[in-house]
């Protein structure tokens, strides 16, 4: 990086650090909570300053990331921190600073700010539960660890909020534990992600390998010079790392955890597992990006996995009941078409995608949040209906959510969706097969999404009006939905597609990032093809079409009740059941892979743990405590055995001394 | 009489496992106190023959005194030794009315 | 004579330590053992100055040395390193003396002359190159620790302490001034300067030259003084009498002896074979020689941290188990050493800086909570974390560091050492040292376990809010060093120590 475009900004270990702060106090109130809860006394107050200071954290350390980009909007390229020099111990050192350059100030502006809303929004969502001031701590302690994976200037850094957000996101699924289930979620959400961080690790020890360091803009500039020697090394460590990335961000075959994800709070559904968390897989490929310019066979499995994961995705969404089901399989697919834009080299696109994806996909969330509330905890859509004389507010940002998601014309989704499919489209070869699988989940995404607006807020109310007393919920929760509807509706001016005015703002932005993967491109001959305005248009004109068709089928087919889902269950069955279970997927795991895993187990724990390994372990135990009994019977308090054992050391000492 | 530098060193060997033998075998605490200062008597006497020796040989590193005037300092360390030994062994036989070694056996393992 | 007085100004902080001992003793007799209270106060502010003319002193040195007082005392960075921390131990035991509800029955004034006395001996002892000096030193702390150990006149376990201390002390004395003087007999010189490397015309013989002569009385001599070393570190097997006496000592004693006594004796230890075996490459015979004292140090080291912590694994006393996880410890350290080479050096200072810090901490604990419960045994720490929970997690900070976990400075100093054992040929040793610290994981966290994981016992707490907080001060430092805090002056101290042992040891003969 040229230093003369590189400022020095010791505020920026602020950026992660208050968060952390916030959380260490909101743990210590929460200590506080239970203190008193034992003691009987009034223990609202202190639940409710750990809020305030959880938001607080979160909205200082806005401020700072909204100054740090006006530096960058003054022109800088990127600002970095002081280094933190851990431990070097001669050959070995690990240092580490805070960069904030053109990717990560767009990743810390949708952390902290989609953040700060959703932290806000749980002040009424959480408001009365038990363990209050602990959620926040939690919440604190992941803004804490994602700021940390996109600020860290090294791969160990990055690992280390790559792991601390995987630890929040168990903790937080696992939030209401008492139930069961979500302690399952927790769980599975866990051990799936372990496989992606083992292929993390393994990646990130090639890289050591192959450039000798973990620091992430020197891993960038080396790679032209290594590439002609170790194409193929290059290759399996850009798909060792992308397996870690499949992982985190729900990517076919590991995306089976996000679904259960749901378990937790809603906030944290719209926290982690839409607008931040996932994405961390899609900031780390774009963060290598001349790691993965250098691999084009990588780039076009990444498309394929883009591609299957979202049409997977949007096929399964269509027939689920659970409200929040439906977003997180939207989530999968749409984190599909990041990975789709990716591959064709489309960095910007991909970012552009991410971001219209936190603002609509957490309005999304937090919406489902809001009816869920109103609703007495109900999550089944089946049971809805007619909410819109209810609850208006939620009604009219979820709309325009819903528009963004299906891309509906000039909606944000529309733009960013529309820039990747144009993409694919472009890059020709096997990307327009591709491109024929986006756009046929782009209809189904349509479809699903105004399915779930219908059956939500339209047709017949389906639930029992004795019991149930829907609700609109308080102004925490609303603003926030307003807030993140506008950014919703209007988010698509970032990058303007080239026919219009304005056009390619996020692309411009981008570009000192992306130029070393732009050069490697254009060395191999992968670089991004323009399209004439006239195919631009047209496609701009297809996606509309599309969108708009299949908008209307999803929602003139629910507006009157969840007839057409019986029908089509009683017609064809088994299609119906195949796409709800996730194209069963999940059980195949557990039938060919969790079951005889099981039984290994059962076998290894049962045969071979309790007779050879726990035999000689239990063995060196007993061994090494009767060792040391004997020992103390050495030290026998007696002076003249201590004296004679002194005697005859000294003497080895000196006979050994001459004679070895 | 000019003894000979081995004759003395023999010597001093000989004081020296003297001391160590009484100090493993004698149970009276105030003669292991006495054979300690054996051993010191030992390297004296080795510092005193060594400085002749070397003094002799008309070699002198740093100062031709610094053997003698070791073991003049290593005469008052056994001094502070002997009077602070002294008084612990007093202050055991107050407590425990003996001054046999084996009497000090309570803290082991 | 100008010149002489001018470079006593070299020796200031002793000359206060020393006027420091004479105020407070004779203020002690004036007031006939009425409270002390002042008496300790009156002792933190000498050490403060004390501390204060040691960090001048290291500002105005340079890469080199300078003797004063005839040759006899040297002033180098590597014993003001040790000087800074003797002082700063020294001020935290004054601490837990004039806290200590134990202590305050005895709570005279004389205790706080036999610690600064204690002091001036360490200080001597790290800060000469003449065998005489160290000697004089050595003594001096051995006479006044042995005082210490037998503090509680009243109580068996305290008298039977001090005088094994002082039965082995003596031994020990007697045997290393023998072997002292048949080092002199060898190489006609104190200095151990001339015997590492004794130039011609120097009037010396260095000790490699005499060993190509003759290596038996060489080995001999040398093993005789080590063995005196080894007993004051307590490397196994000369560590026998560490247990009974760190039993029975009083418990703040019992620090001094962990920390201060020990770290000053491994000063002593590393001069001596620094200035003897480590002259890089100056002679294939001498560098031969060096590595095989290396060897001999790393086979000690290795028995010194397994025996160490397998005796420490089935101990029932807490303080017991501290004596032998002190002694384990010794046995990490001698890994520094015996690499040879001045980064092991430097790995070995870093890792007594990091072993004042979380010792103090964990003997600290010892005797808050031997006041709480007036017991010092494992199964009586139940329900610790419960009723005092800062202190009990400062404990807990301790143990981590004491294991060698990240992210506490335990962790950061084992790091280092090992990294030094591995560049100098010792994989082996490592090895060794990880099993060891898997080992002492066992025993460490039986307590972190008994304080947390059972359930209370009934019992009236009595707090000690000074001693709480020098604790969690302590335990912060352990945490903050071990993320690199404070690294600039530590590392920078620890790797300058070596350095300026080295220059010195080469350049002793051109002198």
């Amino acid at each position: 990086m040229d230093t003369s475009t590189v400022s020095l900004a010791n505020e920026l270990w602020f950026v992660p650090f208050l968060p952390l702060l916030g959380a260490l106090l909101c743990g210590a109130l929460h200590l506080a909570v239970l203190r008193r809860r034992k003691a009987g006394g009034a223990e609202a107050p202190l639940q409710a300053l750990a809020g305030y200071v959880a938001c607080g954290a979160i909205a200082l350390a806005l401020g700072i990331v909204v100054s740090s980009w006006s530096t960058l909007l003054g022109g800088a390229e990127a600002i970095e921190s002081g280094t933190w020099n851990w431990i070097d111990a001669g050959s070995f050192d690990i240092g580490l600073s805070m960069v904030f350059d053109r990717l990560s100030s767009v990743m810390c502006l949708v952390i902290t700010g989609v953040g700060l809303l959703i932290h806000i929004y749980s002040l009424g969502y959480m408001k009365g539960d038990p363990g209050f001031a602990k959620f926040f701590a939690y919440l604190n302690l992941f803004v804490f660890a994602m700021l940390m994976l996109v600020l860290s200037s090294n791969l160990m850094g990055l690992f280390v909020g790559w792991e601390g957000v995987g630890l929040c996101s168990y903790l937080l699924i696992g939030f209401w534990y008492e139930k069961g289930w979500p302690a399952e979620a927790g769980q599975k959400a866990f051990i799936v992600n372990r496989i992606g961080d083992a292929c993390f690790l393994l990646g990130s020890f090639l890289l050591i390998r192959l450039f000798g360091t973990l620091d992430l803009s020197d891993v960038g500039a080396s790679v032209q010079a290594v590439m002609g020697e170790h194409p193929g090394t290059i290759a399996l460590a850009a798909l060792l790392l992308f397996g870690g990335a499949c992982g985190k961000s729900a990517q076919f075959p590991l995306f089976t955890w996000l679904p259960d994800a749901m378990a937790g709070p809603t906030p944290v559904s719209a926290l982690i597992h839409a607008a931040t968390m996932v994405t961390a897989g899609i900031y780390l490929l774009l963060r290598l990006n001349p790691l993965y310019a250098a691999a084009p066979s990588v780039m076009l499995v990444i498309g394929f996995v883009g591609a299957l994961t979202a049409f997977i995705g949007a096929s399964t969404a269509i027939f689920q009941r659970d409200i929040k089901k439906v977003l997180a399989y939207s989530t999968v697919s749409q984190l599909g078409y990041m990975f789709l834009g990716l591959s064709t080299g489309a960095w910007a696109a991909a970012l552009f995608h991410l971001v219209t994806h936190a603002f609509f996909k957490g309005l999304l969330f937090l919406g489902s949040g809001s009816v869920i509330h109103g609703m007495h905890e109900e999550q089944d859509m089946y049971k809805m209906g007619g909410l819109r004389r209810h609850m208006p507010r939620t009604f009219i940002t979820f709309v325009a959510g819903s528009a963004a998601l299906s891309g509906l014309p000039l909606m944000s989704g529309f733009f960013s969706k529309d820039e990747i499919l144009a993409m694919a489209f472009a890059s020709g070869g096997l990307h327009v097969a591709l491109w024929l699988v986006g756009l046929a989940a782009a209809a189904m995404t349509a479809f699903y999404t105004w399915r779930m607006v219908a059956l939500t807020f339209f047709g017949k109310e389906r639930f029992d009006p004795e019991h149930v007393h829907p609700h609109e919920s308080p102004a925490t929760m609303t603003v926030p939905l307003m807030i993140l509807a506008v950014f919703a509706v209007f988010g698509g001016v970032l990058n303007l597609p080239a026919v219009l005015p304005g056009a390619g703002m996020l692309h411009h932005w981008l570009e000192p990032v992306t130029k070393l993967g732009d050069e490697i491109l254009h060395s191999t001959g992968h670089e991004l093809h323009h399209l004439s305005a006239l195919s631009e248009w047209c496609l701009l004109g297809l996606g509309s079409l599309i969108a708009l068709v299949f908008a209307h089928k999803g929602f003139h087919a629910y507006t009157s009740g969840t007839e057409a889902d019986a029908r089509a269950r009683a017609e064809r069955p088994d299609a119906v059941g195949f796409l709800e279970e996730a194209w069963r997927i999940d059980s195949t795991y557990t039938r060919r892979i969790v079951r005889p895993i099981k039984l290994a187990a059962f076998l290894v724990a049962s045969v071979v743990d309790q007779l050879a390994i726990d035999g000689a372990v239990n063995g060196a135990g007993s061994f090494a405590t009767s060792l040391a009994q004997r020992l103390r019977g050495l030290v026998d308090g007696s002076v003249k055995n201590y004296a004679l054992w002194m005697g005859a050391g000294a003497a080895a000492l000196a006979l050994s001394w001459i004679l070895i | 009489m000019n003894v000979p530098t081995e004759h003395l060193l023999a010597l001093a060997a000989i004081l020296f496992s003297l001391g160590v033998l009484g100090f493993l075998t004698r149970k009276n605490l105030i003669i292991v106190l006495a054979s300690i200062e054996l051993m010191l008597n030992a390297a004296n006497l080795t510092f005193v023959a060594g400085s002749r020796a070397w003094a002799a040989e008309g070699v002198t590193g740093g100062s031709p005194l610094q053997g003698p005037i070791f073991s003049l300092f290593v005469i008052l360390v056994a001094a502070a030794e002997a009077a602070v030994g002294l008084a612990l062994i007093i202050a055991l036989y107050r407590l425990k009315q003996s001054v046999a070694l084996d009497s000090a056996g309570e803290l082991k393992g | 004579m100008n010149a002489y007085i001018e470079q006593m100004g070299l020796i200031a902080p002793e000359l206060v330590l020393t006027a420091l001992s004479l105020f407070v003793l004779t203020w002690d007799l004036l007031k006939k053992g009425r409270n002390s209270d002042h008496i300790g106060y009156a002792t933190l502010v000498g050490l403060a100055v004390t501390g204060w003319l040691l960090l001048q002193q290291w500002g105005m040195l340079g890469d080199k040395g300078t003797q004063t007082a005839f040759g006899m005392v040297t002033i180098d960075r590597f014993g003001t390193f040790f000087k800074l921390f003797t002082v700063g131990s020294m001020a935290v035991v004054t601490l837990f003396v004039m806290l200590d509800k134990n202590e305050r029955k005895h709570g005279i004034g004389e205790y706080y002359f036999l610690l600064i006395g204690a002091s001036i001996g360490a200080f001597f002892m790290v800060s000469t190159n003449n065998l005489l000096l160290l000697m004089l030193g050595l003594e001096l702390l051995s006479l006044a620790s042995y005082s210490l150990a037998g503090f509680h006149k009243g109580s068996k376990r305290s008298a039977e302490a001090a005088l094994k201390y002082i039965v082995f002390g003596g031994l020990s004395a007697g045997v290393m001034l023998y072997g002292i003087s048949l080092l002199y007999g060898l190489t006609g010189t104190l200095d151990l300067g001339l015997m590492g490397h004794a130039p011609e015309g120097s009037g010396a013989v260095s000790l490699a030259t005499q060993f190509d002569a003759s290596p038996i009385p060489v080995a001999i001599a040398v093993v005789l003084v080590l063995a005196g070393f080894a007993y004051k570190v307590s490397v196994v097997p000369f560590h026998f009498w560490t247990p009974d006496v760190y039993e029975g000592a009083p418990t703040p004693v019992t620090t001094f002896l962990a920390v201060g006594s020990k770290a000053a004796g491994f000063a002593a230890l590393l001069r001596f074979v620094g200035a003897l075996f480590l002259t890089d490459g100056v002679d294939a015979s001498i560098v031969a020689y060096g590595d095989r004292i290396g060897f001999l140090l790393a086979i000690l080291a290795a028995i010194t941290m397994t025996l160490g912590n397998l005796s420490a694994l089935r101990q029932g006393s807490l303080k017991r188990m501290l004596a032998y996880s002190s002694i384990a410890h010794a046995g990490y350290v001698l890994m520094g050493a015996a690499s040879m080479t001045s980064e092991g050096f430097a790995a070995a200072m870093f890792y007594l800086a990091a072993y004042y810090c979380m010792n103090l901490g964990a003997f600290g604990f010892l005797i808050y909570f031997e006041g709480v419960t007036g017991k010092d045994d494992i199964d009586s720490l139940k329900g610790m974390g419960w009723r005092h929970p800062v202190v009990a997690w400062s404990m807990v900070v301790f143990l981590v560091a004491l294991t060698g976990l990240p992210p506490t400075v335990g962790f950061y100093g084992k790091l280092i050492l090992f990294y030094a054992a591995i560049d100098a040929g010792l994989a082996w040793l490592v090895i060794i040292a990880a099993i060891n610290s898997v080992i002492s994981l066992f025993y460490y966290f039986r307590v972190a376990k008994s304080m947390f994981l059972t359930e209370p016992v009934p019992q009236v707490p009595m707090r000690q809010h000074g001693l709480a907080g020098i604790l969690c001060v302590l335990a912060v430092v352990t945490v903050l060093a071990g993320l690199g805090a404070f690294k600039d002056p530590l590392r920078g101290w620890a790797d300058e120590g070596p350095a300026s042992l080295e220059i010195y040891a080469t350049d002793a003969g051109s002198r």
